[in-house]
């Protein structure tokens, strides 16, 4: 060992960046026992040029980047790449033996390869033709009955299980392996050995690795080979790179070969998905057309936000768009801070304004504004469907009005959780959110649990509900011991006038719909938790919820309120956490959720390290090198304003009010909580409450005839007293266009447009006339993307 | 938008099934009183609106301090001029319509301050009514409508917004916002009280003009939609503790709530007895009271002078103990819990959120005990619970509510909980909301004793219409206490000539019965029915009758009179003893008819519309029935209608030549003979076109 070290020490030059291979030490385990070994140097994959030599081949033999094993014993193998040595140590063990191959370590895996366990194959609910398996393998004991039923111990080769898979009978799925392959070896060698199901406490498949989890391809055609290790139940390792199923998240991006290898086809992010048993992992692969030179220009940070966002383009090379104006800056922190627009007063002392920290304080206001807190009220009164039952507008408003107070008190995220958690009394009374749980008719438990885990921890569970989770590791064993949390979570009818109320009742248990036995709570991938009467275990929920050291809730508010100012979360969709879905940026992700936990949960904290950072306050207008960039926040991504920030600002300029019905005059959009029919609302993407929804803001024919020729933008303009009306009373031309450009677009208008306003003008003291041009002005803005954008 | 109950359509569907009458009623239907109170010692002028108002030929109170007379009347109006004594004790007063036809109940407050009316326009803060405080003002909430008030208010200033509407009946879901001088919400209520009532006190942080709006929830409101505002810096007492004492003892009690700091006079009831204030302070007043030894155990008021509202007080025959203090609270340990000696009164206030009062008492033998808590009855929202421990702090026994709601039956969210100690031994009883929420009012009495079985006996309904030869079912619940365990046997007496009433037995079983989600449940009583048949040719009258119960047990021979409880109109539910115990008995004329029609009818502009009525016939006739118009009104044109003889409904087509609206009354001929007619529809054109109101005047 020394030796091999000394030649790889005096091989490398000094300055030489060191190869790396994985994994840096091999164990095999039976006869016949594989490993694929990867190397790699920075991010450039080097296994396909690197030479293997097997210090003694009679342990262990070298073929391309895989390894064999041949007999017991200790050696090493030494990796030959780019003029650079590696000896890695390896460790043959039970090569003399033939293991008897595994129903569930070594076929079912085949199938999950194959694709025929995949959700659009046998593996979907009703299975393909009579034969179901289970998704991806997570029920081998189910498989085993299935798969049973087509083989012929008698005459192996004419199982149908085989005969179907090579093709010679006829297949739906067409042909999957060739006659002769290891697939077809290990099956046919399992049944003619017995085609038995794997004793009582055989090893079962613990986790799934893939090597590596991150890489970046640069340049088109570069390559990365995938390793897949199994780690099992007995602690036993072992190569799986050839027995997973992969797949490319974005096969625009990067090929996916059947042995792992990952080819770059064109720049872009994706992920490619690693499964078998069950089990899913995920590598992310970053392809760029090249790395960025030595000009890549430097770009401040304001905080540690930018050194994430800023260090990956780098990475990436690409470069982010410049900073806002000021005029920019101010319209869009208002709009996703507040959801109004700053007034004409606000604007000007704000662009006239010297001072260098503006925006900081002009962030720090708007945080304390009744708004904010509004217009966060309104977007979890949304996700907590309030006023959706029985308790109608009044629960509606109680929810709302929690939330407002909430946020309007900065209230720290994890109390607010521990309240909504603990939260029970009559839906229509007091200011707790009592009717928080009331979104099911008999308050179930499976309801509270998809709820709950999916907007708080960020998890879509409610697939396992029914089966196993199709792209992740959440089992019905999870769902339900998760749901046992809410077991005891009931309504009953309360006082004398048929009232509801949510209450923790004194006994109460889930029970699993495949075992029928009663549940006991567990935490998602956590420990069990005894329940007890007299004990309301919501409490150890919110405890274990809210700990710092919990994997999901951190992150889930940060990824919400990052997509709310940044405009598209770290993770899409927001609330689907899953490892075969990673984040664009995790480590920005943990670096948020760990600065969130440690100040308290204090969410202003982190909204004010967003709205501080150069990333959210880049101009949204792209560049060349980021025109195709939609995922690395290289500049502002503009949106369409949500239904209430349009339907407010236009109320706002025109200095018309809408009337919901339902609601006092003067009730702004944001503050409509609940009901109040309204179709430019729902035109524009407000929800229904039917189900926990993100908004699409996506624009659509509707929409802009609603703006053109419907009645919203068209009374207001023309009211008799809207703003056009007062300023006409008060003031001169020149000073009217500024109004109207400042409230609307919150700058002043450019020479070319007030010289065009001044023409249609003309000198033409006539006050209809002037009326008519600037209401026309005013209704061209509104119809404008600059105003219905925030950009 | 109204919230719509869980299981809303079981419920119409119970209350369908089971309201079906065989005889519409056609006594009279108070939908609406304006003002809905006076002051005592002055004179009220106030409006009734409903139905069947014609023909009332008395206003009746419960006390002879309050008297009426009737000014003016038709078939849906009635005005009447209330007189109330300065003596007469403050709070809702029972007084009864009684006609021909039958009686109904309704209710009038007596206030002890100077009541003002709202002044409309008032729909905006521009047009806002400027208040002073205090003041009790009345006024009416129409759909869509908002009262705006406007008032200074001082920095530091806490005031008291109380608004009095569904607990009066009133047609009315109100709501209140605090708005400051640009508009703003600064503090809201919707739901307070059970009966969705709202009550606010705000502390206001700076010195200003301020605004007041109130509304009927989600825009809703009536023509009849009265309330009753009582604002300003007012006392406010949450609670008396103790909330009671042993007649014949004298009580020092502690007042808690808001403003108490000016409180120099507390009466209890209508001049039962009167406190000597010892102490005051901002959030409390301590007073002494002797209660009169002649005072039977029952439930009274305590009025504390210039407060919005009086707080119950229970004068009862056994020890009590106080474990809510000022500043303390004594019973809050399981480990350490308060000891009592039984029997005794607990009174207490669950003030925190997930707090429990624990107690701790001896049994020397075995022992029958029983936990009663008065909360929710009181008029408390306290939904208590109670558990049984033993010394081990094992929990033996537990009880939420006895009965769920039924949807209609009086409930009972109050527990009662009687449980046999199995030995000799220190035992220790909870208290706690079975919500787990706290509050500064929510103030019970736990009555711990050894069980001494007992019953009560309540009839739904207050007032009943007997029609010669027709026979009436009277429902009687029969709540069995301490573990009666022995038939009741229950009849009525006092019954006016030609009437009868059977006798029934209620056996120690549980009614059965489905609530409004269609979940089987029991009583915690049971239900059973008095048969009253009435000759045809009984004598017509009107009287008070009595319900009453008898059974034995252990040796013991108990007789107790049934209750009435009131039957609310405006969420078809019952709630509350009456004021008086008895029930009211019409004995009147059988009607051979009954058209039940619409009160309005609006009808799109030179068109006709359709009018749907629905035919109860009870002459027996085999002949078709004749619908038409008793009379023409200028302008109006009816189709007759011919029903034929088992027919329950009819569609005739009406329309009117001109703008304006105009009386029409129906009637039905059978054979040539008038069988009876309808009351007056009002017809009118309508841009909004054709439509009709069943429950509007």
């Amino acid at each position: 060992m020394k030796t091999e070290l000394l030649i790889l020490t005096l091989s490398a030059p000094l300055w030489a960046a060191k190869v790396s291979v994985y994994p840096p030490k091999v164990e095999l385990f039976g006869r016949g026992a594989t490993q694929v070994l990867a190397a790699s140097l920075d991010d450039e994959d080097l296994t396909a040029g690197c030479s293997l030599a097997s210090a003694n081949p009679k342990v262990v033999s070298a073929a391309g980047s895989v390894l064999t094993a041949v007999a017991d014993g200790k050696t090493s193998v030494t990796v030959n790449c780019k003029g650079q040595q590696q000896a890695v140590p390896v460790t043959v063990s039970a090569a003399g033996e033939a293991p008897r191959l595994s129903f569930v370590k070594d076929v079912v895996p085949i199938f999950t390869m194959g694709g025929c366990a995949g959700s659009n194959c046998h593996g979907s609910i009703r299975g393909q033709r009579g034969f179901k398996l289970s998704l991806f393998g997570y029920e081998p004991e189910v498989d085993y009955e299935a798969i049973k039923k087509r083989i012929d111990l008698r005459d192996p080769e004419k199982s149908l299980i085989l005969e179907k898979a090579v093709f010679q009978q006829p297949h739906g799925g067409g042909f999957r392996f060739a006659v002769g392959s290891l697939e077809y070896r290990t099956i046919l060698n399992w049944i003619r050995d017995g085609a038995t199901y794997d004793s009582e406490g055989s090893p079962r498949i613990a986790s799934l690795d893939v090597y590596p989890e991150e890489r970046l391809l640069v340049g088109v055609g570069a390559t990365q080979q995938l390793v897949a290790t199994a780690r099992y139940t007995d602690g036993t390792v072992r190569d799986v790179t050839h027995l997973v199923q992969y797949s490319s998240n974005n096969a625009d991006v990067v090929q996916i070969s059947p042995d792992g290898t990952v080819k770059a086809l064109q720049p872009g992010e994706t992920a490619i998905m690693v499964r078998t048993l069950g089990k899913a992992v995920a590598s992310r692969i970053a392809v760029i057309e090249r790395r960025a030179s030595k000009d890549y220009p430097r770009v401040p940070r304001n905080n540690y936000i930018d050194e994430f966002v800023f260090s990956k383009l780098h990475r990436m090379n690409i470069v982010p768009s410049g900073l806002s104006t000021d005029s920019q800056f101010l319209r869009r922190v208002y709009l996703d801070t507040i959801g109004l627009l700053p007034t004409e007063t606000e604007a000007r002392e704000f662009l006239e304004s010297k001072d260098p920290s503006k925006r900081a304080h002009v962030i720090d206001r708007l945080l304390e504004r009744p708004e904010f807190a509004e217009m966060w009220a309104l977007k979890f009164a949304e996700l907590f469907r309030a006023g959706t039952r029985e308790a109608g507008a009044k629960g509606g408003r109680i929810v709302y009005e929690y939330m407002k107070r909430s946020f309007f008190e900065n209230k720290p995220w994890d109390k607010i959780t521990t309240e909504l958690l603990l939260s029970q009394g009559a839906h229509m009374f007091g200011r707790a959110p009592a009717s928080f749980y009331n979104i099911s008719f008999d308050s179930n438990a499976p309801d509270h649990a998809t709820n709950i885990s999916q907007v708080f921890l960020g998890l879509r569970i409610e697939c396992a509900k029914c089966h196993n989770h199709p792209w992740e590791k959440w089992t019905q064993d999870d769902f339900y011991g998760f749901a046992a949390f809410f077991a005891r979570v009931a309504i009953k009818e309360a006082y004398e006038n048929d009232e509801n109320t949510h209450y923790y009742k004194e006994e109460g248990t889930v029970e699993h719909p495949r075992t029928k036995k009663p549940v006991t709570p567990k935490y998602l991938d956590g420990p069990e938790e005894q329940d007890a009467p007299e004990k309301d275990i919501r409490f150890d929920l919110a405890r274990w919820m809210t700990d710092p050291k919990n994997p999901f809730f951190a992150r889930a508010i940060v990824n919400r309120m990052w997509k709310h100012y940044m405009g598209r979360g770290l993770v899409e969709e927001v609330d689907d956490f899953r490892v075969t879905n990673p984040p664009t940026h995790p480590a920005l992700l943990d670096a948020m959720a760990n600065d969130l936990a440690q100040n308290g949960y204090d969410l202003r904290h982190l909204i004010r390290a967003i709205l501080n950072s150069r990333a959210y306050q880049l101009t949204a207008e792209p560049n060349e090198s980021n025109r195709g960039d939609e995922i690395n926040y290289s500049r502002y991504i503009m949106r369409r304003l949500m239904a209430e920030q349009m339907l407010d600002t236009i109320s706002q300029v025109t200095g018309v009010a809408e009337k919901y019905r339902g609601y006092p005059p003067e009730t702004r959009a944001m503050q409509v909580y609940s009901g109040a029919p309204h179709y430019m609302l729902s035109a524009f993407g407000r929800l229904s409450r039917d189900i926990i929804c993100e908004r699409d803001h996506q624009p659509d024919i509707v929409q802009t005839l609603h703006l053109i020729s419907g009645d919203t933008i068209q009374k207001k303009i023309v009211a008799k007293n809207s703003t056009i009306e007062a300023w006409l009373k008060e003031s001169p031309d020149e000073t009217i266009i500024d109004r109207i450009f400042l409230t609307t677009l919150t700058r002043y208008p450019e020479d070319a447009e007030r010289a065009r306003i001044a023409a249609s003008l003309g000198d033409n003291p006539e006050a209809a006339k002037r009326r008519g041009v600037y209401q026309d002005v005013m209704w061209a803005i509104l119809n404008s993307r600059e105003f219905l954008y925030n950009h | 938008m109204l919230p719509v109950p869980r299981c809303f359509a079981g419920l119409m569907v119970a209350l369908a099934l089971d309201a079906a009458p065989v005889i519409p009623p056609l006594r009279p239907d108070v939908q609406g009183v304006f003002p809905h109170g006076g002051q005592r010692g002055t004179e009220v002028v106030v409006s009734i609106k409903g139905r069947n108002l014609q023909n009332v030929n008395a206003i009746a109170f419960a006390t002879p301090r309050i008297q009426a007379a009737i000014l003016e009347n038709t078939h849906n109006f009635l005005k009447a001029r209330i007189r109330v004594d300065s003596a007469a004790e403050p709070g809702r007063r029972d007084f009864r319509i009684v006609a021909p036809q039958g009686s109904t109940i309704a209710w009038f407050e007596v206030s002890d301050r100077p009541e003002s009316l709202e002044k409309e326009p008032n729909n905006s803060r521009d047009t806002a009514q400027a208040i002073q405080f205090p003041i009790l003002l009345n006024g009416i909430v129409k759909p869509r409508d908002y009262d705006y008030f406007r008032f200074e208010a001082r920095k530091g200033q806490t005031l008291t917004f109380d608004v009095t509407a569904r607990r009066n009946n009133a047609p009315l879901d109100p709501t209140i916002d605090l708005l400051d001088d640009k508009g703003s919400v600064l503090e809201w209520c919707d739901d307070y009280y059970a009966f969705k009532d709202t009550h606010l006190v705000y502390t206001f942080g700076r010195a200003g003009v301020y605004f007041l709006r109130l509304y009927g929830t989600g825009e809703s409101g009536n023509d009849n939609g009265d309330y009753r505002l009582r604002a300003g810096e007012m006392p406010h007492a949450y609670y008396a503790m103790p909330m009671g004492a042993p007649s014949g003892s004298v009580v020092e009690f502690r007042l808690a709530g808001v403003n108490l700091q000016d409180v120099n006079r507390v009466v209890l009831g209508e001049d039962l007895a009167s406190g000597e204030v010892l102490a005051t302070s901002p959030t409390s007043a301590t007073v002494r009271m002797a209660i009169p030894g002649s005072l039977p155990p029952g439930r009274h008021k305590l009025h504390i002078d210039g407060a919005a509202l009086p707080v119950p007080f229970v004068v009862g025959d056994i020890p009590q103990a106080t474990v809510a203090r000022a500043g303390r609270q004594l019973a809050r340990g399981k480990r350490d819990p308060y000891p009592v000696t039984l029997p005794v009164v607990v009174n207490g206030v669950i003030d925190e959120a997930r707090a429990a009062d624990y107690f701790s008492f001896r049994v020397d033998g075995p022992e029958t005990v029983s936990l009663t808590v008065d909360s929710m009855q009181l008029g408390y929202l306290l939904d208590p619970m109670v558990a049984l421990y033993d010394e081990d702090g094992k929990r033996l026994a537990w009880q939420d509510e006895p009965t769920t709601n039924t949807g209609r039956d009086p409930s009972n969210f109050d527990p009662h909980l009687v449980f046999q100690l199995p030995k000799a031994g220190r035992y220790t009883a909870m208290v706690r909301d079975s919500q787990f929420r706290g509050d500064a009012n929510y103030a019970y009495r736990l009555t711990l004793r050894k069980a001494r079985p007992d019953f009560q006996l309540t009839v739904i309904g207050t007032d009943e219409t007997l029609y010669r030869g027709v026979e009436r079912i009277v429902k009687v619940r029969v709540r069995r206490l301490d573990g009666w365990n022995t038939p009741v046997a229950v009849w009525a007496e006092n019954l006016p000539p030609g009437v009868t009433a059977s006798k029934a037995v209620a056996q120690p079983e549980p009614t059965p019965f489905k609530n409004t989600c269609g979940e089987e449940h029991l009583m915690d009583g049971t239900n059973v029915e008095l048969l009253f048949a009435v000759a045809a040719n009984a004598e017509a009258s009107f009287q008070t009758i009595r319900i009453r119960g008898r059974g034995a047990m252990e040796g013991r021979t108990i007789e107790r009179e049934a209750h009435t409880r009131y039957w609310w109109r405006t969420n078809q539910s019952v709630r509350g003893l009456a004021e008086t115990a008895d029930m009211r008995v019409t004995v009147a004329e059988a009607p051979q008819l009954v058209l039940a029609v619409p009160a309005r009818l609006n009808l799109p502009p030179k068109a006709p519309g359709k009018l749907d009525v629905v035919v109860t016939r009870l002459d027996s006739g085999q002949a078709p029935l004749r619908i038409e118009a008793a009379e023409a009104a200028e302008g109006l044109s009816l189709d007759p209608a011919d029903v034929p003889a088992g027919a329950t409904q009819a569609q005739l087509t009406v329309s009117l030549a001109r703008e304006g609206r105009v009386s029409l009354v129906l009637v039905g001929k059978s054979g040539g003979k008038i069988l009876g007619q309808s009351p007056p529809i009002v017809v009118e054109t309508s841009a909004k076109g054709a439509s009709s109101a069943a429950d509007e005047n």
